[in-house]
């Protein structure tokens, strides 16, 4: 029971003080290449998550242009929704698709990739090139 | 009584102190100047809160360079070249947020204030325009110190 106790004691310990965990972030093997062209519109909310548990949902009806290609699949970003992955950090993000699916994320100050916590398919609306 | 009165008056003192008093967002905004061609804008803005974290008042770096401090229910701007920025503040936790800005963007900077175990931090998040406006627009001028 005490050790319980505890536990709880430096769990919320560790709340207040912020030990949030790092945004996993995964180097690419090339640079981003810039690419233009194909954008699509979400037709349905998708929800997506993280490691550090942090979670979004992109909105329905929001427009995403194609900014470029990494190993990881294509990378979108929007005028319409503003997205940040948060840990311990808050970094700005654009979406990673692959085959009509959110596989990730792109951090475009340190141009890494991030993961989610599980791949969602997207419910396109349209999809042009 | 007495001593009660002036301890209170002295808490209140102390707390509207921690409070932007410059012009309102609604005053001065028409007279901003338009972004310099090639530049971007940053706002960057805290929400009024005469509770506990009013005294924190952090300064407000970009790129390790100061360009204000986060002032409750202040706001302030920079202009900047295109690029990749880091916001950090010098709280005891040093959270960052980092963005990427582009020529002609105006991008809007919130500074959160987040409970600590023995202080509260300051932590920057990015907010989108139409989200940020309405609150932006209850904040006051503060210049740069």
């Amino acid at each position: 029971m005490a050790v319980e106790r505890r536990s709880v004691v430096l769990l919320m310990a560790g709340a207040l003080s912020g030990c949030a965990l790092p945004v996993r972030q995964v180097a690419l093997s090339t640079p981003l290449a810039p690419a233009s062209g194909h954008s699509f519109v979400l037709a349905e909310d998708a929800h997506c998550s993280i490691n550090t548990g942090y979670g979004r949902t992109l909105r329905a009806g929001t427009h995403w242009d194609l900014f470029g290609k990494i190993d990881r699949g294509e990378v979108y970003r929007s005028q319409d929704q503003l997205l940040t992955v948060e840990g311990f950090n808050v970094h700005e993000a654009y979406l990673v698709v692959k085959d009509e699916s959110l596989v990730g994320f792109y951090l475009p100050v340190e141009k890494t990739f991030t993961p989610v916590s599980k791949v969602t398919r997207l419910q396109l609306t349209s999809h042009k090139e | 009584m007495n001593r009660l009165a002036s301890l209170s008056l002295a808490a209140v003192l102390v707390l509207v102190s921690g409070c932007a008093s410059g012009p309102g967002f609604k005053t001065v905004s028409a007279a901003f100047p338009p972004v310099p061609a090639g530049s971007a804008r940053i706002f960057f803005y805290r929400n009024a809160n005469l509770g506990a974290g009013a005294a924190v008042r952090p300064d407000v770096n970009l790129n390790g360079e100061k360009v204000g401090s986060a002032i409750p229910g202040g706001f302030f701007y920079v202009d900047r070249p295109p690029g990749d920025y880091q916001v950090t503040t010098t709280t005891e936790l040093k959270k960052s947020l980092t963005f990427h800005l582009d020529a002609g963007q105006v991008r809007y900077v919130r500074l959160g204030l987040t409970p600590g175990l023995m202080v509260a931090h300051i932590s920057p998040e990015l907010v989108e325009t139409q989200k940020a406006q309405p609150e932006i627009e209850k904040t006051k001028s503060i210049t740069k110190s």
